[in-house]
């Protein structure tokens, strides 16, 4: 299967990297199959067109199929020690209370 | 062109089907044709509050929720900070459902928070230990079986129940609550009107000891006469205005202040700032 998938909002990064999306200009293209050698191993060829790169930029993951899966639930805010209050980052510490995450932070205002 | 991916994933969903040796074939034909966008009717609410058979303690709760709410508190809603809704809230369906069905699952995918269902329709059965050999989840784990009701060789409902949830859980943001043991048990029919194929039924009944009895009430979807319907994205903590530190619950104001939710609310801890530089 072949995909295209555009209009991408800004902040929709790739692993850190400064994204120059800011006009949703990314675009990325799939290419989904499974490996004829081994039907249990799934391939995403996936090719990033984006101006913050000099060139289209190619990467293949692979994916592995599990027969008797368990599915998992993985809720990110239901234990969530990071808060941002204006444009600090602060961490919430096993006692609940509010610690800097670095030192001489400011207190929130 | 998001609804074109979505089609492409029910392709290959199917190519997959058939392809891995041994499948059994999947004939469509013996389906409702449940494709298309699905929104509720009216507002996100379970039902009247009045109505609901809640138990002495669980209506003194519920109350005391009310009043809570009433000062700024978000009572027992807990999803205020992007907690999942949970079975049985999210059949409020507060984003557009999809529904896709495979052989050995069908999926009512939903934005909003981690809404989406995943109903095994593999005709296993409810492993042993569930909540030991399953971790429990707030969607629970549900299982189905399609059934065809009328002898016409098409299927014409699933059934299906949904166990294994873990809290905290309320029916919709007016705080009305499930009780705390997670022992919440949810029966559902789904199903398409015979006389309109544009109508989705769900009847829904929910088993809880914070009920006196089981809770019955139907949900109506309409489909989307688009044919190629929006698909739009939620990311609940993308603009989330709320955060709780310690027991209290603030808000950010749009400068980015942290402000208080109630009068008299006192302010954070702030013990681990050095107050004397600022």
């Amino acid at each position: 299967m072949r995909g295209v998938t555009a209009g991408l909002v800004f902040g929709a990064v790739l692993a850190g990297m400064p994204d120059a999306a800011m006009a949703h200009q990314a675009v990325v293209k799939e290419r989904i199959s499974l490996v004829k050698a081994d039907p249990n191993l799934m391939r995403d060829e996936i090719t990033i067109t984006d101006h913050a790169l000099t060139r289209p930029w190619t990467v293949t993951r692979d994916y592995r199929r599990e027969h008797n899966a368990i599915w998992i639930e993985t809720i990110c805010s239901e234990d969530n020690r990071q808060v941002r209050i204006g444009r600090e980052n602060y961490y919430i510490n096993a006692d609940d209370q509010l610690t800097p995450t670095r030192k001489g932070q400011p207190p929130p205002t | 062109m998001l609804n074109r991916s979505s089609l492409g994933s029910i392709a290959l969903a199917t190519a997959l089907c058939v392809t891995i040796g041994g499948a059994r074939a999947f004939d469509q034909s013996q389906y409702p044709d449940l494709k298309g966008q699905w929104q509720r009717i009216g507002a996100p609410r379970w039902g009247s509050a009045s109505e609901a058979p809640l138990t002495e303690e669980y209506r003194a709760i519920f109350e005391a929720n009310l009043r809570n709410q009433a000062v700024g508190g978000q009572g027992t809603d807990p999803t205020f900070t992007c907690l999942a809704p949970g079975m049985p809230r999210v059949m409020n369906v507060y984003e557009p459902m999809e529904i896709v069905i495979t052989p050995h699952t069908t999926h009512l995918l939903m934005q909003h928070i981690h809404d989406s269902r995943r109903i095994f329709t593999d005709g296993r059965d409810w492993p042993q230990n569930l909540d030991q050999a399953v971790e429990p989840t707030f969607a629970g784990y549900s299982i189905g079986h399609w059934v065809d009701e009328d002898g016409d060789g098409r299927y014409d409902a699933l059934i299906v129940e949904t166990r294994n949830m873990k809290g905290p859980r309320t029916y919709d943001s007016t705080g009305l609550p499930l009780h705390q043991d997670n022992q919440t048990v949810v029966k559902e029919r789904i199903y398409l009107s015979n006389s309109d194929p544009s109508a989705l039924y769900d009847e829904i009944t929910v088993i809880d000891h914070a009920l006196t009895r089981p809770w019955t009430i139907a949900k109506k979807y309409v489909r989307n006469t688009n044919k190629d319907p929006v698909w739009l994205e939620s990311v609940c903590a993308e603009n989330n205005r709320h955060v709780v530190i310690g027991k209290e619950n603030y808000f950010f104001s749009a400068d980015g202040y942290l402000m208080p939710v109630r009068k008299g609310q006192p302010p954070p801890d702030l013990r681990y700032f050095n107050m004397r530089k600022q």
